[in-house]
């Protein structure tokens, strides 16, 4: 389905991507793996055609995603009804005056029949459990709503492939839960690729997984495989090595997870 | 006056910002009498009554393209509180201290002679206040009566070009986010403001935070945008009612027209 063959791409600043190459297929579900700044992202963007690589190309079932490319309507429409991205920060992407008129402004740009529009909204609203928030304003919404609704957003167009990045960040365990439960659900029906460090939640939500650091493709692989792997682990940040003083004075350090409350260690 | 109420004052006027946004939608949600028009037909139709009150020469023209314009806004279950927060005071302020030297500087007959007033200067200000007032009510009804998709799409129908829509769609949409970002500015330094500060350093520490507002702002208008994209924006609006012009639409943007002209022509004679 995407094809990146040494994909570059730099802001004004700083190198974000440095010559990655990977294939995804179609139904899987890939976990792009690092820490803060690694380029998981921007990896996003490009795979969904907001940032254009600046060397090397990215193909989407053989086609190649260019600013030209986009400039072809035909292409465009296609391209947005099959490929969505949830941001990581949902205010962002929630910008209309109720969040019934969220889930209506994809459909109004793919220039879908009103009355279809209306009925998928009222059928989503009802699956994703937004019945009662129908009219309110996204921006007044609690941190977990606003994730749901960002997700029924982009959802509402049935896309093939989900892009999502950091589907879980600074979310409660319920909005947490129902998320992994909602990518769960996803399995073998549509390509998902999720942008996370939380290593909790990996084997849940990815069959396969890239990691990335500083920019580059440093390994792949499945999910247990990689996090058996302390030294890769520790190596890209995603776990750093905790020093902890035991009874009797002796000092150890241990890999310790930073972004999941389970990854503290207890000791005695 | 300590930072502190500075600080919370500015916090104040930003909710109130966000607040007056989320009201101006639910007044286009009434079941008035303008919110039943195509925006369209409102769009051409306060064109027109701007246009006459802006036009004429004759002061009593003005007042009744005013009048009218109010009227509208009463059966269109518009408040008149709101009008007069939102336009006639804060127009009156400004184009008031703008209207005021022609009182005194304008040539002609003393109305009054300490300090001088002349009836040409009086006419002149009256003139400049009274035809602010009645564009900045009829623009404020406009807006408030229509919803901002609505509004741009009839915008776009007069063949506005994309470029001025977009920016326009754009600035509505992140308008929420920039102030909310604005206030978790102004909260986190006012959480770590441990001691009064002089005029001086507070000075200096509004630049510097609006400088980073600035910044911020330009950041969040690319996400925006590409949050946009991502969901297949490509500058045009798309609205959930198709406008159509019905048999309702067609007589109000006739009386609206006939209204219109007849205020120019005898304001003309």
């Amino acid at each position: 389905m995407f094809d990146l063959n040494e994909v570059s791409f730099r802001y004004p600043d700083a190198a974000a991507l440095c010559g990655v190459t990977l294939s995804i297929a179609a139904r899987q579900r890939i976990a792009l793996l690092g820490a803060n700044g690694s380029g998981k992202s921007t990896l996003l963007r490009l795979l969904d055609g907001l940032a254009f690589a600046e060397s090397g190309t990215i193909t989407f079932n053989g086609k190649c995603l260019t600013s030209a490319q986009f400039e072809e309507e035909a292409f465009a429409f296609d391209f947005r009804r099959r490929v969505a991205l949830v941001f990581q920060n949902p205010d962002v992407q929630l910008f209309n005056p109720t969040v019934f008129d969220e889930l209506a402004f994809a459909p109004l740009q793919l220039r879908w029949p009103n009355d279809e529009i209306r009925a998928r909204i009222a059928d989503l609203l009802q699956t994703m459990g937004l019945a009662h928030l129908a009219e309110r304003a996204p921006h007044r919404l609690s941190e977990g709503e606003k994730k749901r609704v960002a997700l029924a957003s982009v959802m509402i167009t049935q896309p093939d492939v989900l892009l999502l990045d950091e589907p879980t960040a600074s979310l409660d365990p319920r909005s947490r839960n129902f998320m992994i439960e909602y990518l769960l659900d996803c399995r073998g029906r549509r390509t998902v690729i999720t942008a996370t460090h939380d290593l909790h939640i990996l084997e849940e939500i990815a069959d396969y997984c890239f990691v990335l650091h500083e920019g580059r493709l440093v390994a792949a692989g499945a999910p247990n495989e990689l996090l058996a792997d302390e030294k890769l682990l520790r190596e890209t940040g995603l776990v750093h090595a905790h020093r902890h003083r035991h009874e009797g004075g002796v000092v150890h350090s241990h890999p310790h997870d930073h972004h999941s409350p389970s990854g503290a260690h207890r000791h005695s | 006056m300590s930072s502190r109420s500075f600080l919370e004052r500015s916090l104040a006027s930003f909710v109130a910002i966000i607040e007056q946004a989320i009201v101006a939608e639910e007044f286009a949600r009434r079941d008035g009498f303008l919110q039943k028009l195509d925006p369209r037909v409102k769009l051409g139709g306060f064109l027109a009554l701007i246009f006459v009150s802006v036009a004429t020469h004759n002061l009593a023209i003005v007042a009744a393209t005013f009048f009218l314009a109010t009227a509208l806004a009463f059966f269109s279950e518009i408040s008149l509180s709101a009008l007069a927060l939102r336009a006639w005071l804060p127009v009156a302020l400004f184009t008031g201290v703008i209207a005021m030297p022609a009182l005194f500087l304008t040539p002609g007959p003393a109305l009054i002679r300490a300090p001088m007033i002349t009836a040409n200067g009086l006419r002149a200000a009256t003139f400049l206040i009274g035809r602010a007032e009645t564009a900045a009510t009829c623009a404020l009804i406009l807006v408030l009566s229509t919803k901002w998709p609505h509004l741009l799409h009839a915008l776009r129908a007069l063949r506005l070009p994309r470029a001025v829509i977009v920016v326009l769609g754009m600035t509505q949409r992140y308008i929420f986010f920039l102030l909310r970002a604005a206030q978790d500015l102004f909260a986190a330094r006012r959480s770590r403001i441990i001691a009064p500060l002089d005029g001086r350093t507070r000075r200096h520490l509004a630049a510097a935070n609006a400088g980073v507002l600035i910044s911020r702002s330009l950041d969040l208008s690319g996400e925006v945008y590409a949050a946009m994209q991502a969901r297949g924006f490509r500058g045009e609006i798309h609205t959930l009612e198709a406008l159509r012009m019905r048999p309702n639409d067609w007589l109000a943007l006739t009386l609206f027209l006939a209204v219109a002209v007849t205020l120019f022509w005898v304001g003309g004679h």
